[in-house]
């Protein structure tokens, strides 16, 4: 298969090569998910590939003091795991990075690009879902912000149209009090493939009790999915067992997983409950020590 | 053969039992070495195979000429272009593309050459097949079932190596016969049968197989390929092709990982016949969906076992009823069914026995050889059977095994004796390292299991020259996969010789220019090759020697080689060196010294009433081993980690200590792989569903536990310098291992595998 390969500068330039192009033209930054697709099929072979891995933009991650994080749209997962200061407020982010692949991947893939392959079970998705990520995209008429939570619309498929790019995503600082964690369930330890994965985030009041709650469950819906009615459930409670394992039992019902090679729907579902569990326990015990 | 090993007990070895680097490290390490697919010949094609898309149909009509009118396309071939005859390593049952069926999703059915992929993918599109479906059988108690549809419908007719034993879809039915079972089993105090299931697994080697082939206008064959046999290799294309062996050069390159998957032909005589018509080199290389899909997998299997043992806790009898899923070809089926049969009863004495083993036809790809040939499904069997009878009779696994193993002396299956037995070192060493019994918290357990193996089997040849300057080269067609044989053949021609590693090097695995070796397969090569290599150097040596005592004037018996020196015994003034030896007979007297040597094992005579219908002749070099691992169990997910494994294998002499850890360490991961998360998956019209390495899961290094290796070298009388092999045995302890130990830790017991974690978590529910 042939391609013609264009590096582009800036994100000017990279839209206006979007805009000759059209539909025959994809961007790629680490590319670990788009020449492996191309090459096994799943996507058409394009005739233009788009690099924006050079723009200098478009790699900055910054975690400034007070002032959230903003990833921009090519900064791999190597790069978050590396950066200092991250994984203190944002531990969930961390971990799903952390997971992703190998060390050889995670040194090429993109946050950005986990997120537009829109993979059902997409390693960041979940924990950038409930770190309420907002996704700045650059098109034709100018900018706009999407919440992660829309930007998912299927399979491969995401909020982002022809002619735009993701420019960076943009986490606020968790507030006091908050805790967040990410946890995923595969046979390997590595270079594997999440049968079931959660993140949650938590904020309690000052009596302890849960003020604001977040599931977002992966790999078991079309789209990361938040667990809305386990989130309901728990506002205003205080954290007991009880209370965690009944979160878990609502995440699970409101999943609805497949049967594939990997995995049994029935045995996902179980597994959703057990990873709302652990994330909820463990987003609890990082929003204590946040007080 | 006798083999003197006055030096080994000595200790007064210099080169062998060094840990000496590899000889073919640096430039596997630096991407120097070449690889098949590496190779890229001038006007070379490139070839692609057309595969069935039923599992079994008859083939009423393959036209080719379409493919043949598009531009770029050189060759297509079906199997009427073709001798009609086939091949095979027991039971020619093979053709070269398929003959009147097809008999799995993925049999061969047609194949082109052009000048590029791309254009040889499109002419596949261009070939028309004309099919009419044929009720498939998938499972082989269905195939055993007298009314079920015949896999090959006239196998009496097939060239066999050997008394097959063979009814309906049985393609080989192994027995092993000795005492009276019944009568044992009665004197028993306890009788217990339980049964078990394995998985087909694929070897998964990181390079997938392939070949480039040239035919030149004098009728020779050339082939570069990735193979662990070119001896081998030479037969099958004779006979596939009817090209004469002596016309056929296969040249062995650096092979990325083989663990039997390239014994049999893969590629190589598709590649020749390509390249045969198009009078231009032909590369044919499987893509990794071809690997997982019509390559030869490890067999699955159904076993099983009944064991009967005193109230002391010794067992008097056994009986064993394996089947083995062979697939659509026997390939090396009877072998493995016949060899997995014969280590069922595991590294001990049990009085009285009877085995059946058999191997059956199913419409799956054909299962072959991969790294235990039938001792991994038979192991994992037989020894969680052996935790599980322990258990019944309140007798702990550990102590139950060493009340009942082999020691030296004592007889394999089919009578053969073992002189050098070393299971049970093994097995106290284990227990000893692993802390066997001490208290391992919740959700945590420790299992272990014992083993025995083969490394003595058919023939091999080497030769060594010594050149003009004193310095030697070993000839092996022994291929080196990246077990280590470069350096430990090395290493044993270096210590006969007298020489320092400096002074050698070795050219292997071409067959245009070194002598036969059967296959690297087998565990095999260190002994049955070393041996050979050995006597090849005592042979050169002999001669130097020879020559040496005429200028040193004393009878070559007074003289001996030590670091390149031939010195006088008792005076090692009077000396001369190697370099004047190599100069003096390439340029003055008595011409180049060159020696060589065959060997062959053979001996002993099986009685045909005890042993039936098994397809070798003979088997030496048993070798042994002891897994124990410690394993943590997710209670809620079913997940299993493997966070100790301690391994002891009794391998003779290690040639290369290190060599030798390598192998346990590699061996030992596999077989974690076989025990937790590999498994090829069918659907239910045959075709393979999960042939990616997405979703085929081989373990990868942050899966693998804290390793222990420890050597037992329990000196074998009929190896070099005592040494025996290691590369198979090295994963047929691990399966049964950690099965065993998930059941310390859970209370749940696996008997099919492999044991993962939905499977785990479903028994766990149970509870």
């Amino acid at each position: 298969m042939k391609f013609a390969y264009y590096k582009a500068e800036s994100v000017q330039e990279a839209m206006a090569m979007l805009g000759e192009f059209g539909d025959k033209g994809k961007i790629v930054a680490g590319g670990t998910d788009l020449l492996v697709g191309i090459q096994h099929g799943k996507y058409a072979a394009p005739e233009a590939l788009v690099d924006i891995s050079f723009i200098d933009e478009l790699s900055q991650l910054n975690a400034q003091n007070g002032d959230g994080l903003s990833i921009g749209a090519t900064v791999t997962h190597g790069a978050v795991c590396k950066a200092p200061n991250i994984f203190e407020k944002f531990p969930a982010l961390v971990e799903a990075c952390s997971q992703l692949g190998s060390p050889q991947v995670r040194n090429l893939a993109t946050v950005g690009g986990n997120i537009c392959n829109a993979a059902p079970s997409a390693e960041t998705a979940p924990a950038l879902v409930v770190l309420k990520a907002m996704a700045r995209i650059a098109g034709p008429s100018g900018e706009r912000q999407i919440e992660l939570n829309e930007f998912f619309l299927g399979p491969s498929r995401t909020d982002i149209k022809q002619g735009e790019m993701l420019v960076n995503l943009q986490l606020s600082e968790p507030a006091q009090g908050s805790g967040n964690a990410y946890f995923r369930l595969s046979p390997r330890n590595a270079l594997d493939i999440a049968i079931v994965n959660v993140a949650a985030y938590v904020k309690l009041n000052k009596d302890y009790a849960f003020e604001d709650v977040c599931i977002c469950m992966g790999a078991v819906a079309p789209t990361p999915l938040r667990a809305s009615i386990a989130e309901k459930a728990m506002f205003g409670e205080t954290f007991s067992e009880k209370l965690i394992r009944e979160a878990g039992q609502l995440a699970k019902t409101h999943s609805v997983p497949i049967t594939d090679v990997r995995a049994s729907a029935e045995y996902r579902k179980e597994m959703v409950a057990v990873l709302t569990e652990r994330a909820l326990t463990k987003a609890y015990e990082r929003a204590k020590l946040n007080m | 053969m006798e083999i003197v090993l006055d030096a080994v007990e000595k200790g007064a070895l210099s080169v062998v039992g060094k840990r000496v680097p590899r000889v073919d490290g640096a430039e596997k390490a630096t991407g120097q070495a070449i690889y098949v697919d590496d190779i890229s010949l001038p006007k070379m094609l490139y070839g692609k195979v057309l595969r069935s898309p039923l599992a079994h149909a008859r083939i009423k009509n393959v036209d080719v000429s379409r493919a043949l009118c598009l531009p770029g396309v050189k060759v297509a071939i079906s199997a009427q272009d073709l001798p009609d005859t086939c091949y095979g390593p027991f039971i020619f049952d093979t053709p070269v593309l398929a003959r009147g069926k097809v008999l799995y999703v993925g049999d061969a059915v047609a194949a082109v050459a052009a000048v590029d992929e791309a254009t040889a993918l499109e002419a596949l599109a261009l070939i028309d097949v004309e099919y009419e479906e044929l009720p498939p059988v998938f499972d082989t108690d269905f195939a055993m079932d007298p009314e079920a549809p015949l896999v090959h419908e006239n196998q009496e007719a097939y060239i066999k190596t050997f008394q097959a034993v063979q009814k309906g879809n049985i393609c080989s039915h192994t027995t092993f016969i000795e005492g009276d079972v019944e009568a044992a089993f009665n004197q028993s105090d306890y009788v217990y049968e339980d049964s078990f299931t394995t998985q087909m697994v694929q070897q998964t080697p990181i390079e997938t197989n392939g070949t480039v082939a040239d035919y030149d206008i004098s009728g020779r064959l050339t082939i570069w390929t990735c193979t662990q046999a070119p001896h081998l290799m030479q037969i099958r294309i004779c006979d596939g092709l009817h090209i004469p062996i002596n016309k056929i050069r296969v040249v062995g390159l650096r092979t990325g990982g083989g663990f039997g998957g390239k014994v049999e032909p893969k590629t190589q005589i598709i590649a020749a016949a390509l390249a045969q018509r198009a009078g231009k080199p032909v590369k044919l290389v499987l893509t990794r969906k071809e690997e997982f899909t019509v390559t030869s997998p490890r067999h699955s299997s159904k076993i099983t076992v009944k064991t009967g043992v005193s109230k002391e806790g010794k067992i008097l009898a056994r009986t064993v009823k394996a089947v083995f899923d062979t697939g659509a070809y026997a390939d090396d089926g009877p072998g493995i069914t016949g060899f997995g049969g014969m280590m069922s009863l595991g590294p001990y004495k049990i009085p009285s026995y009877r085995i059946d083993g058999y191997c059956v036809y199913t419409n799956k790809m054909g299962a072959g050889a991969f790294r235990g040939f039938g001792n991994p499904q038979c192991a994992f069997a037989t020894e969680s059977h052996m935790d599980m009878v322990a258990e019944r009779i309140g007798i702990d696994p550990v102590e139950f095994r060493l009340k009942n193993v082999l020691q030296n002396g004592d007889l394999s299956v089919g009578g053969i004796p073992m002189p050098s037995v070393g299971v049970k070192e093994c097995l106290e060493k284990t227990a000893k390292a692993a802390g066997w019994g001490k208290f391992l918290g919740k959700n945590r357990g420790m299992g272990v299991a014992c083993l025995q193996h083969i490394s003595g089997v058919l023939s091999s040849s080497a030769i060594v020259r010594i050149h003009g300057d004193g310095t030697a080269t070993v000839f092996t067609g022994a291929i080196d996969i990246g077990q280590g044989s470069d350096t430990t053949l090395s290493q044993i021609a270096a210590e006969e010789l007298g020489l320092p590693m400096e002074a050698m090097s070795i050219v292997a695995a071409d067959t245009a220019s070194t002598p036969y070796n059967w296959a690297v397969t087998a565990s095999r090569i260190t002994r049955t090759n070393g041996n050979a290599v050995r006597l090849a150097a005592a042979d050169a040596k002999r001669q130097i020697l020879e020559l040496a005592a005429r200028f040193l004037e004393v009878s070559s018996e007074e003289l001996e080689i030590v670091e390149g020196q031939i010195t006088v015994k008792g005076s090692p003034e009077r000396a001369m060196k190697m370099h004047d030896i190599g100069g003096i007979s390439h340029w003055a007297t008595r011409g180049p010294i060159i020696g060589s040597a065959s060997v062959m094992v053979e001996g002993h005579k099986y009685d045909p009433e005890k042993v039936i219908g098994f397809p070798f002749g003979t088997m030496a070099g048993f070798v042994f081993g002891s897994h124990i691992v410690e394993v943590e169990v997710d209670e809620a997910t079913g997940r299993v980690q493997v966070v100790n494994a301690v391994a002891a294998h009794d391998v003779g002499k290690a040639v290369n200590p290190t060599g030798v850890e390598g192998q346990i360490q590699g061996g030992l991961v596999q077989g974690l792989g076989y025990a937790l998360f590999e498994e090829i998956i069918y659907d239910e019209k045959g075709k393979v569903i999960n042939d990616t390495m997405l979703d085929y899961k081989i373990p990868t290094a942050l899966d693998a536990p804290n390793i222990t290796p420890l050597i037992v070298e329990e000196t074998d009388p009929g190896g070099p310098f005592g040494a025996k092999g290691v590369g198979e045995p090295t994963l047929v302890g691990t399966a049964p291992a950690i099965a065993n130990a998930v059941k310390k830790a859970t209370g749940v017991r696996i008997m099919d595998l492999p044991l993962n974690m939905e499977k785990l978590w479903r028994e766990m529910k149970k509870r």
